[in-house]
């Protein structure tokens, strides 16, 4: 292991949560993970099951936020509903951030023209509306979790390489890189040894906005019925439902908007956190 | 190296707006066929009735027959641009509506919504940057960088439907679906409702169209709103250093005069950027916040057709906001070279 590599990684000492305003966002992050992946052990409801009792209100014994339009437990609806959402878009951000940092490690990394092409195209697919090409490609290949995950995370992905490409440039130009490559290491083995472990604190605080923006799009096509198919309790997909009720039940709309609005902006400020941290 | 005169750099830009076009309808195109489960396999399927698989097959083929699909892909290529070209975009599988028709309705709807949502962004963001710079460190600007980090990609499903449950369902100020209340008598001359109520002389129009397009707009205008105040507030403490604002105060300028005729001027570029930039998504929020809004835009037209699997609606809505996009985007790149006489001669 090269001296230099170890140093560029001062970004891991304390890089996040330094003060205890900057640690909410981690906790709420983390509450949420820890209910998709637990909640369900916690609820004994059964979040699909359909009853006679219809509409609830909030604080019914037995049903603490009430019952949707088909008897079914809400409380249980949105606990059940985290696990769907946060696995697209965790698995959406993990296809972005393998395909954008290599993408734009390569091109930051060989410079000239290969750079000047990739970061063209990469310049446009960023301004292009990539929901519209999400909306277009699971419709095209019908909704379900291949399709949504492939289909958000290459649209998140030129994000991501322009953030690589500026950063691996500006690396590739230091003194530790020149010297691995005049001491024979070959190309890819200096990308990978060398520069990604001196962009990834940089590239990690843009991971978790993107993953904010994942979060976003996943719900997004749920509720627009192109995501995760029901029966499956989904928070974009039951605000959709709910709306039909919004005078008479408004709980039905607001609880699992707000959820999906506190999951975006948690991200958000945990990456704005983890950039303050890195720079 | 010599620079190129105006008028060849405006020529560059308006030749280059067909061949954007071309490549992004023939990504339309191939999106549309090359990907697995064809229109023919969904339309075929019925909807919700239980067909047997002999049924199904003779249903593919006589839709692939009749949508063209069973050509080789090269040739329904060169139809479909010949259609294109001729304006021919086929018509809706429902009702036969030709989209060509559909696309007259809804593109006005949706071209009002994001102007004004941009023009909402605008004011919102240029007034917080400016505001959080000038009072730098103190919690104005920290409060104001706290919303700009808020609001970066907030869903707009999610925050569309909390502001129709908030004005329109708890404070009952706003109406909550759709463009004009159907009480209204309007005869659309030209869809623009704004140009319709000057053209036809009926002010009238005008409180309405604006009550049930505020929500909308207002909810597509927050995320751009944050980066707005961002970049201007970054380059407005740029400015503030500069010498020529110095020049400024030294000869007396009130504060304000100084913000509006120097500095402001000066951050105008980088926000044409952002909106440039931000367009796209803006579209893209758009088909959303539609949906949302039962507002009879592209949007809904797009969403509406890719539930109903109505191919040629489809195709239309994803083309004429891919014709929208290439347009702002020309007029970003002319835009510069007004705001910026230094781009126009070397």
């Amino acid at each position: 292991m090269s001296e230099p590599a170890v140093l560029g990684r001062r970004w891991r000492a304390r890089a996040f949560a330094r003060s205890w305003p900057a640690a909410i966002p981690w906790l709420v992050l983390a509450a949420l993970v820890l209910v998709a992946l637990a909640g369900p052990l916690l609820v004994s409801a059964d979040p699909v099951r359909q009853t006679n009792q219809t509409l609830l209100p909030i604080g019914t014994p037995g049903h603490l936020l009430g019952t949707d339009d088909l008897g079914r437990d809400e409380l249980a609806r949105l606990v059940y509903g985290a696990r769907p959402l946060l696995s697209v878009a965790f698995l959406a951000t993990a296809v972005a951030a393998v395909f954008g940092t290599g993408i734009g490690l390569v091109a930051g990394f060989a410079g000239g023209r290969t750079e000047g092409a990739v970061m063209r195209f990469v310049d446009f697919a960023l301004a292009f509306p990539s929901i519209l090409l999400v909306i277009l490609v699971v419709a095209a290949a019908g909704p379900g979790t291949v399709s949504l995950v492939s289909a958000i995370g290459v649209s998140l992905a030129p994000g991501l390489a322009r953030l690589a490409r500026a950063l691996s440039a500006r690396e590739a130009a230091r003194d530790y890189v020149v010297a691995a490559r005049l001491g024979g290491t070959r190309a890819p083995r200096v990308m990978v040894r060398e520069i990604l472990p001196n962009i990834a604190g940089p590239m990690l605080a843009q991971v978790v906005m993107t993953l904010s923006v994942a979060a976003g799009y996943a719900a997004g096509l749920s509720y627009l019925g192109l995501g995760i198919q029901p029966p499956t309790p989904d928070w974009g997909y039951m605000v959709q439902a709910g709306q039909e009720f919004l005078f008479s039940a408004p709980r039905l709309v607001v609880l699992p908007a707000a959820l999906t609005l506190v999951l975006v902006v948690a991200c958000n400020f945990a990456g704005d956190d983890l950039r303050d941290g890195l720079v | 190296m010599r620079r190129s005169r105006p008028a060849v750099l405006v020529a560059r830009r308006l030749l280059a707006v067909p061949v954007v076009l071309l490549a992004l309808s023939t990504a339309v195109f191939l999106a549309m066929r090359l990907l697995p489960g064809s229109p023919a396999t969904a339309l075929s399927a019925g909807g919700g009735q239980t067909l047997t698989a002999a049924e199904l097959s003779a249903n593919q083929a006589r839709v692939s027959q009749a949508l063209g699909l069973d050509q080789p892909i090269l040739t329904q290529y060169l139809r479909f641009l010949g259609d294109l070209v001729r304006l021919d975009l086929g018509s809706s599988f429902y009702g036969s509506n030709s989209v060509l028709g559909l696309l007259a309705g809804a593109l006005p709807a949706t071209i009002e919504l994001t102007l004004l949502a941009m023009a909402i962004a605008v004011l919102l963001g240029v007034v917080s940057g400016v505001v959080a710079a000038l009072r730098k460190g103190t919690w104005i600007d920290a409060s104001a960088r706290t919303v700009a980090t808020v609001s970066f990609s907030l869903p707009w499903f999610a925050l569309g439907v909390l502001g129709v449950v908030v004005f329109g369902v708890w404070l009952r100020w706003l109406p909550v679906i759709g463009r004009l209340p159907n009480a209204l008598d309007y005869h659309p001359t030209t869809n623009f409702v704004l140009l319709d109520a000057i053209l036809q002389d009926r002010p009238e129009l005008v409180l309405p169209w604006l009550r049930y397009l505020i929500l909308p707009a207002t909810t597509l205008a927050l995320s751009m709103a944050g980066f707005i105040t961002r970049i201007v507030r970054a380059s407005v403490l740029e400015v503030l250093g500069d010498d020529f604002v110095r020049t400024a105060r030294m000869k007396g300028l009130a504060e304000g005069a100084v913000v509006r005729r120097h500095v402001l001027r000066n951050s105008w570029l980088p926000i044409v950027t952002v909106l440039g930039l931000q367009f796209g998504s803006l579209l893209g929020g758009s088909v959303i916040t539609e949906t949302v809004f039962s507002y009879p835009g592209v949007g809904s037209l797009l969403v509406k057709g890719v539930l109903q699997r109505d191919y040629p609606v489809v195709q239309g809505a994803a083309l004429a906001i891919a014709l929208l996009f290439t347009l702002v985007n020309v007029a970003v790149d002319l835009f510069y070279l007004v705001l910026d006489p230094r781009l126009r001669k070397g």
